[in-house]
């Protein structure tokens, strides 16, 4: 429900957005105040806090749904981080008296730093769309937090030099909550990749004939729906089994299952797209940027991949059909 | 996109009917009843099949009238699931559990209902499906058997070709051209009879693979009579009939699990489980398999509701045959903490005899060309 809601703001605030083909790498965006005022008196950004802090409580279906908007229209907003923060900081009690958004910087299970939603994005850049940041290790055996909350007033202050050091036991929750999220994102960007490849296959002609008609290119792109659809199958089980308080393996599984899709159904829709679809004029890389970046951001398929193999391999010969199902009690 | 895979829940029932089936397999096994493999569901092996029915696993969500159970089709997703990661040889009865059962309950006589549901539910009567002919492959269409009306019933004339189990099944459900052909209407003059195997004037011939096994097989029909009643349907319906048992047939969880046996295998041979190789590999197949598992679930609830997930069941199977034949040509890579040991010399037959036998699964029960035609024209493409 709050996900077509979102759905409608984010497809509004797209279509009202100036056209700025700028291209992949260098498409630096203003943040949208706006757009974000709006989700803000809508309450998303709050959205996975307790109803006591004005969020919907246990409501993981909806967050992936509202992500999965934010994978299909790619927003200038940081709002995937920010929902996922709201998580965070609210189990280590720690609430916000205003409504920015927080930037999250996730190191990478081998270290690396979070490559980041677009970096640009209200950085430094002084107002109301300062970001606040919450760095996070979760691949330990305790989650480890850093928090630089802005000052109150003087927001043109970068965060404050030493943040508020955190620690949280709920290492299932936090990894889960993270690839849900970009799983979810993921999805989004390769529902929409998808819509607007057939499409264009339905309507550009060759030899005569929309390109649509070939069945080269209709066996392409059944491959790319059958990506698509087994990511969403992942995606909508792992969203319920977190609601049920079992993060894991199912959201390990919806991201190491759509992670491995989104390379499939980037490759698959830019070549259905040919020459337009590699310019920076034409919006197709927006998804597909998403999906490069999302696919490797807060733990890629290889790394899930193998999580997932460890506890195969843990479980052995007699555990391995109840991993498959979710039902085991193994981290 | 038109293409939809809701997110179900597992009714408590079904758990109930998991530690059943298992507790039946536990059984099974320490009674050396079997010894699992991959493509369990076509594996013939009449007395497991009898056991089965025994236990009550075949015919669950039929009708108690006709020797069923009335369950819902999750109950029963869960008894083949777990029958077929145990690599149970459940081939006898599979046909006739899935598709032929359910084909007699809602196109059947009363008359043929009687005579065939009691005995497939007891796991004594087992079906064949009579779809391909020599020159009819994947054009379905284009059949040439046929029958012609004569008193009281049809004459069947022509011939059947790789018919799973066909020369050791009671009886077949097959489609067959009642008018002559219009190359117009291509679909139409095909009626579905249920014919019984044993009758005057069929010849089987079992056809041995490449495997080495006898799975399939050549059924002659020479002027055999089949009574009114074992008509499936309305005469001249065949087409729609047909097409509607394609459902039953592609979704469900033997499209990806056939070789889940291998992996147990392969765990039980003690792959280097320090090797980063050997856990993303084990990790991937996890991850597919989970997610079809869930697209498979999807597809038994909207089955159960009274939906046509025709194009669902294509997808899944595509994307599961591609998975079956993709894991063991990914696990011949993987190295063996100790390649000399006992467990290994099984599962390196098995490596062996599952990468032989996966070729066919991608030739059976609609070819991926097929299978890629159906779901673009579901993404509207055709």
């Amino acid at each position: 429900m709050i996900g077509d809601a979102v759905a409608k703001m984010l497809a509004q605030a797209e279509a009202s957005a100036p056209s700025q083909g700028s291209g992949a790498a260098t498409d630096v965006r203003r943040f949208d105040l706006a757009l974000w005022r709006t989700l803000v008196e809508s309450g998303v950004p709050r959205l996975l806090r307790p109803e006591s802090e004005g969020g919907a409580g246990n409501a993981f279906r909806d967050a992936s749904e509202v992500l999965q908007a934010i994978g299909m229209h790619a927003p200038a907003v940081p709002l995937t981080d920010t929902v996922v923060a709201h998580l965070l900081l609210s189990r280590a009690s720690i609430d916000l008296s205003d409504e920015r958004p927080i930037r999250l910087r996730v190191t990478g299970p081998d270290g690396t730093p979070d490559a980041g939603a677009p970096a640009a994005v209200a950085q430094g850049q002084s107002g109301p769309d300062l970001a606040h940041l919450l760095e996070v290790d979760p691949w330990g055996d305790e989650v480890v937090m850093t928090w630089y909350p802005l000052a109150e007033a003087s927001s043109s202050a970068a965060a404050s030099s030493s943040g508020r050091s955190l620690r949280s036991a709920e290492v299932p929750l936090v990894q889960g909550l993270l690839a849900l999220a970009a799983a979810s994102v993921l999805t989004g960007a390769m529902m929409r990749a998808m819509a607007m490849a057939i499409e264009w296959a339905g309507t550009r002609v060759q030899f005569g004939r929309p390109i649509g008609q070939f069945q080269a290119v209709q066996h392409s792109l059944a491959l790319a729906a059958e990506e698509l659809a087994a990511s969403r199958a992942a995606l909508d089980w792992a969203a319920q089994e977190m609601e049920a308080g079992r993060p894991m393996p199912a959201a390990a599984i919806a991201k190491a299952r759509a992670a491995d899709a989104a390379g499939k159904v980037a490759a698959i829709t830019h070549q259905v797209h040919g020459a337009i679809g590699f310019t920076a004029e034409f919006a197709l890389y927006r998804s597909t940027q998403q999906l490069w970046l999302w696919r490797d951001r807060w733990g890629d398929e290889h790394h899930w991949n193998a999580w997932l193999g460890r506890q195969a391999l843990a479980v052995g010969p007699d555990g391995l059909f109840d991993l498959i199902m979710g039902e085991s009690t193994l981290r | 996109m038109s293409l939809a895979f809701e997110a179900v829940v597992l009714p408590p029932a079904a758990h109930e009917m998991r530690k059943r089936v298992r507790s039946f397999l536990r059984e099974q096994l320490a009674a050396g009843a079997f010894t699992p493999r991959c493509s369990g569901w076509t594996i013939f092996d009449r007395d497991f099949s009898r056991s089965c029915g025994q236990a009550g696993f075949i015919g669950l969500t039929w009708p108690r009238e006709w020797g069923g159970q009335a369950r819902s089709t999750l109950e029963r997703y869960v008894v083949v699931e777990e029958l077929l990661a145990a690599g149970a040889p459940v081939g006898a009865h599979w046909i006739a559990d899935r598709q032929s059962g359910p084909q007699i309950l809602r196109h059947g006589s009363d008359a043929l209902k009687a005579a065939v549901l009691p005995g497939i539910v007891r796991g004594e009567l087992f079906c064949a499906i009579g779809m391909s002919e020599p020159d009819s492959g994947s054009d379905l269409a284009s059949v040439r058997s046929r029958g012609d009306r004569v008193d009281k019933g049809w004459r069947i004339n022509g011939r059947k070709i790789w018919t799973s189990s066909g020369h050791l099944a009671d009886v077949m459900i097959g489609l067959f051209r009642t008018e002559p052909a219009d190359p117009k209407r291509r679909h139409a003059g095909l009626t579905q009879f249920a014919i019984d195997l044993h009758s005057p004037g069929i010849t089987r011939r079992a056809i041995r693979n490449i495997a080495g096994r006898e799975d399939f097989s050549e059924i002659t029909f020479d002027d055999v009579f089949v009574p009114d009643t074992h008509v499936l349907g309305q005469v001249g319906d065949g087409w729609k009939l047909v097409t509607g048992e394609l459902a039953y047939e592609r979704s469900g969880p033997e499209r990806f699990l056939s070789v889940f046996p291998l992996l147990v295998e392969c765990l039980r041979a003690q792959p280097k489980a320090d090797s980063p190789l050997v856990q993303a590999e084990l990790g991937r197949s996890v991850a597919h398999l989970a997610a079809l598992r869930r697209m498979a679930i999807s597809v038994a609830a909207k089955l159960d509701a009274g939906g046509d997930p025709a194009t669902e069941a294509a997808l899944m199977k595509d994307l599961g045959n591609a998975l079956e034949r993709e894991i063991p040509e990914r696990l011949r890579g993987l190295a063996l903490t100790d390649p000399g040991s006992a467990q290994a010399a099984p599962y390196r037959a098995l490596l062996a005899h599952t990468i032989v036998d996966a070729t066919s699964y991608t030739l059976r029960g609609g070819t991926p060309e097929v299978l890629r035609g159906m779901i673009a024209r579901g993404l509207g493409l055709r």
